[in-house]
């Protein structure tokens, strides 16, 4: 959706969650946006870059998250409004900036986006970044809808700049992937005068009085809340059982009480503002009720938080019986979901489920017709070239190697698609780190080679530091970085290594082997479509000391794909194949696994999936009988 | 017990993890799950098939589960003093060139059309190679002291499925393996020359190198040899020097399933060859069928050995030798019976 357009000026388009939140960005006039990619944020920074093409604005991928931020912070420092966008991961990077920035204060309004990811669908983890508000003490806004999102981004950047400081929205991934009939507003003309007034130093010093000042802010945020109408009460007058929640989970709430006809027995309190909490209107709603149901996504964050007010307000309140995820009614784990929601209401007030055991039902259906689904990397992904040849060359070495990993498609190296090579993967970049550890180990007698892998995206991003730690106490570290020229995993965001800025400007391009290099690194480059001469070179890197690197390039195959695909036209030459017979117990589809090989089973031969199989080639050199064969396309 | 495990299962559970794999190759090549690096056979992927020539043919596993077998001069065999007359084939030769003088002829008279032989190695370990010239022969002659898996080279003629004639030069766990694939009819017995070389124990190619290094040896080194006792010294010879290293420093590069070996002459081959204890530039031959005596006559007649009876001083060593490997290997066997490891 080109939401940049002024034709579209106040009428009601079909928009994005991030899209909403981008456009009701450009309303507020915002001028200067940063981020780094991680799902589900990425789309807004894709649609202000966009945008960035027809209007006088500023919009750049990041190296990371806690740059972004500290980007973003220039212009608002300059009086500009900026915008700053990441997955809940991304917040831990920028948090030591944050809780720095919140002491000196803004000028021009600075908003921060985080999207998490509940239950860790495209995560490393369900971190719910809510908990950064009440650490840096700036307020936090949830909205539930897209709709809701333009509105609130607005507001931000109206309150950012009557308390100076940062406002944080919060999204998840429902909310920042579903797409609702959005009116829109108009668009201002971005005419801006960035001007940083050297009479107003930005810093946090000194401390005590910097910090009594940002509770101080926090105050002035907690009586708009107060007034403000994203936090809502519906539902009956007796307010006798009222649920609290927040984000989307209070549009399954909603949608539950109105299915099961419960708005006679129940009340819901929408949460906007849940950092400050609105004290009085959350005190008024809850005096007289005697059950409080409590729906959010991740942690208890509300849930906490309206137990402490209520705690301190003992005396004028009816005790009260608590349902959520600290008494366990909710799962302490995992996404809210309507199912959950109704399930609880269901059991509580006897009803029947308005859909039945929906899930049940349907998983009953497809029981034993659908196949059970893995992760698996593309077909013509290197990725499975590099962890063939680096499982190859591990058994060859056979001292029982293995791979940190790191955040990207390659993460999928635990699972058998990257023949389960990784054996540990956390944050970005630490893989590297880790593994700049073990480079050290073999003093106090550690005798297993580790090779690290990370993407070409992560290594800019994180891994430089850890890197660079390698270098400078001499680990013996050997790094791969499988450079597939993309952001991969997030949608082929450009990064540093790729010649190509967020605006789609060419920049010259920041090398890896030059970087490298440029420490005493001993660097190689190889392809991962060569699979042999990969892990021959794997192996010999294997027997070296000191940090070393590889790089393995090859671009994504999706990317390849677009750019022309792939030379040839794969086949599996019949006569060669011996299926059953062969003895190699049908190596090509159960170990190697590229999908766009399948095993007929009528035949009792490997075949190619043409519909899949791109034709990149890699897979003829893993038939022992040299039965797949590359052909002209 | 054993039935129900899978090939794989007993191959990798009873020899390879136990560190009785004595890297003779001849599970190598054929199938994607094993290969061959640097003294080692590695397993790549753990195989799910049920039944698999691994097992079959591994010489180890044949030992464990049938026992020495074979001794080492049946009736009518004989034991003889040889040496090459051609300078060409003393050149490289570790001792008397003999091997080289019969590959070579054998290859160039086209009763074999390939020798399956050890490289020299280099970048990494020796390793088999296929050879069709008789010039190539030459310049591969001499001993590496280490296991090369060299039969993976075998495999490779193998699993193409041509019929041919083979010269196959190894130590006796090859000879051994090869046998057990006559047995399996994936060669025929008339299609394969097996040419054994005498054999006490052989190298881990990592650990030898690790040793070398130690020792100061920098450098592929072109020559190795131990002389007889008592000297007791390991003698490397490389492009910049010699280096004389006790034969005990070494022994640590030992490979440990060479303990369960009671086969010191190759007792599976037509022919084989070792070295004449005190008798330098000639080699020991131990002839053990009519292929065998006819080759040696041929050569003889020929000009190109030179045969005569080996001097009973050694015949006597050599006799002493083989036994006490085989009680050796013998008592190991026991040992681990007793112990339950198989």
């Amino acid at each position: 959706m080109e939401i940049y357009r002024r034709e579209l000026d106040n009428s009601k388009v079909l928009l994005q969650g991030n899209e909403a939140i981008a456009r009701g960005a450009l309303e507020a006039n915002v001028v200067f946006g940063a981020g780094y990619p991680g799902n589900p944020s990425s789309e807004i920074i894709e649609t202000l870059a966009e945008a960035a093409k027809s209007l006088p604005i500023y919009v750049e991928w990041s190296t990371n998250e806690k740059v972004a931020l500290e980007a973003a912070t220039a212009a608002s420092f300059s009086g500009l409004r900026s915008i700053v966008t990441m997955k809940q991961n991304g917040l831990n990077v920028a948090s030591d900036f944050l809780t720095n920035l919140t002491l000196s204060g803004t000028k021009g309004g600075l908003v921060l986006v985080t999207c998490d990811d509940p239950s860790g669908i495209s995560s490393t983890n369900e971190e719910d970044a809510r908990w950064f508000s009440r650490l840096a003490d700036v307020p936090l806004l949830e909205p539930s809808t897209p709709q809701e999102a333009l509105h609130m981004v607005k507001d931000a950047f109206w309150l950012s700049e009557q308390i100076q400081n940062v406002v944080i929205l919060r999204s998840i991934s429902r909310l920042s992937h579903t797409r609702a009939d959005v009116k829109l507003g108009t668009l201002p003309d971005f005419r801006v005068r960035p001007y940083f007034d050297p009479k107003v130093p930005f810093h946090t010093f000194p401390i005590v009085p910097k910090h009594q000042r940002r509770h101080e802010k926090l105050r002035k945020a907690k009586e708009w809340a107060e007034a403000c109408p994203y936090n809502e009460y519906f539902g009956n007058t007796e307010k006798d059982f009222v649920i609290v929640s927040s984000g989307c989970a209070f549009l399954y709430a909603y949608e539950a009480v109105e299915d099961l006809g419960l708005w006679d027995q129940v009340g819901i309190l929408k949460i906007g503002v849940s950092y400050p909490l609105p004290e009085r209107l959350i005190l008024d709603t809850l005096k007289s009720a005697s059950k409080v149901l409590f729906l959010e996504d991740v942690d208890p964050f509300i849930e906490e938080g309206v137990m402490a007010l209520l705690s301190a307000h003992a005396n004028g309140v009816k005790p009260k019986e608590f349902f959520g995820r600290n008494s366990s009614h909710i799962p302490v784990a995992g996404e809210t979901n309507p199912y959950l929601i109704r399930r609880f209401l269901s059991d509580y007030f006897g009803k029947d489920l308005a859909y039945g055991e929906f899930r049940n039902r349907i998983q009953k259906l497809l029981e034993g017709k659908v196949p059970p689904r893995e992760f698996g990397f593309c077909p013509g992904c290197p990725h499975r070239g590099t962890y063939y040849a680096i499982k190859k060359a591990l058994a060859w070495d056979h001292r029982e190697g293995f791979v940190s990993g790191d955040i990207g498609c390659y993460t999928m190296g635990i699972w058998p698609t990257g023949f389960n090579m990784v054996k540990s993967v956390h944050a970005m970049g630490s893989g590297v780190g880790l593994s700049s550890g073990y480079g050290k180990l073999k003093e106090l007698g550690f005798g297993q080679p580790v090779v690290t892998v990370c993407g070409d995206s992560t290594f800019f991003h994180a891994a430089l530091p850890a890197i660079v730690n390698a270098k400078f106490n001499n680990s013996d570290m050997l790094l791969i970085v499988l450079d597939n020229s993309a952001t991969a995993m997030t949608g082929f965001q450009p990064h540093p290594g790729t010649g190509k800025t967020a605006m789609g400007s060419i920049t010259e391009p920041v090398s890896i082997e030059g970087i490298c290099r440029s420490m005493g690194m001993e660097v190689e480059v190889i392809d991962p479509y060569e699979i042999e001469e990969s892990a021959q070179l794997i192996y010999e890197f294997l027997q070296k000391s000191g940090p070393r690197l590889i790089v393995a390039r090859r671009k994504c195959a999706l990317v390849q794909g677009r750019e022309g695909g792939f030379p040839f036209r794969m086949r599996v030459n019949e006569e060669r194949c011996r299926g059953e017979e062969c003895g190699c117990g049908r190596y090509c589809t159960r170990v190697f696994r590229c999908p766009g090989l399948v095993y007929e089973n009528k035949k009792k031969k490997a075949m190619i999936d043409e519909v899949i199989c791109v034709g990149c080639g890699i897979c003829a050199s893993i038939c022992p009988m040299g039965a797949v064969e590359r052909g002209e396309r | 017990m054993q039935d129900h495990k899978s090939a794989f299962e007993a191959i990798y559970g009873e020899v390879i993890s136990q560190g009785l794999c004595v890297a003779c190759g001849a599970c190598v090549g054929y199938c994607p799950y094993l290969e061959y690096k640097d003294g080692k056979v590695v397993i790549i992927d753990s195989c799910k098939v049920g039944t698999g020539r691994c097992e079959a043919v591994c010489p180890q596993m044949d030992i464990l589960r049938n026992g020495p077998g074979k001794a080492a001069l049946e009736e009518g065999g004989g034991y003889f003093l040889s040496k090459a007359l051609p300078k060409e084939f003393t050149k490289n030769a570790q001792y008397g060139g003999v091997v080289s003088a019969m590959v070579s002829y054998l290859l160039s008279t086209g009763r074999a059309e390939k020798a399956v032989l050890t490289d020299r190695g280099g970048k990494g370990s020796p390793k088999g190679v296929l050879v069709h010239s008789p010039l190539e022969v030459i310049s591969l002659g001499g001993s590496r002291y280490t296991a090369s898996a060299s039969l993976s080279a075998l495999n490779r003629l193998l699993k193409d499925g041509q019929p041919q004639r083979v010269v196959v030069v190894g130590l006796p766990c090859q000879m051994r393996a090869v046998s057990l694939m006559e047995k399996r009819s994936e060669i025929r017995s008339e299609q394969v020359f097996k040419i054994g070389l005498f054999c006490t124990w052989a190298m881990e190619y990592r650990e030898m190198s690790k040793l070398l290094e130690k020792e100061g040896v920098l450098e592929t080194p072109i020559r190795f040899d131990i002389p007889p006792p008592p000297k007791n010294i390991f003698l490397v010879e490389g492009q910049r020097g010699k280096w004389e290293i006790p034969l005990d420093r070494m022994r640590v590069a030992i490979q440990k399933g060479c303990a369960l070996c009671p086969d010191m002459t190759g007792s599976y081959a037509d022919i084989s060859v070792g070295a004449a204890e005190g008798i330098e530039g000639h080699n020991t031959v131990c002839v053990r069928d009519t292929r065998g005596f006819e080759l040696l006559e041929e050569l003889t007649q020929k000009g190109i050995l030179k045969v005569e009876a080996l001097p009973e001083a050694n015949l006597s060593h050599l006799k002493t030798a083989i036994k006490n490997k085989r009680e050796r290997a013998t008592t190991k066997l026991k040992e681990r019976v007793s112990h339950g490891d198989i």
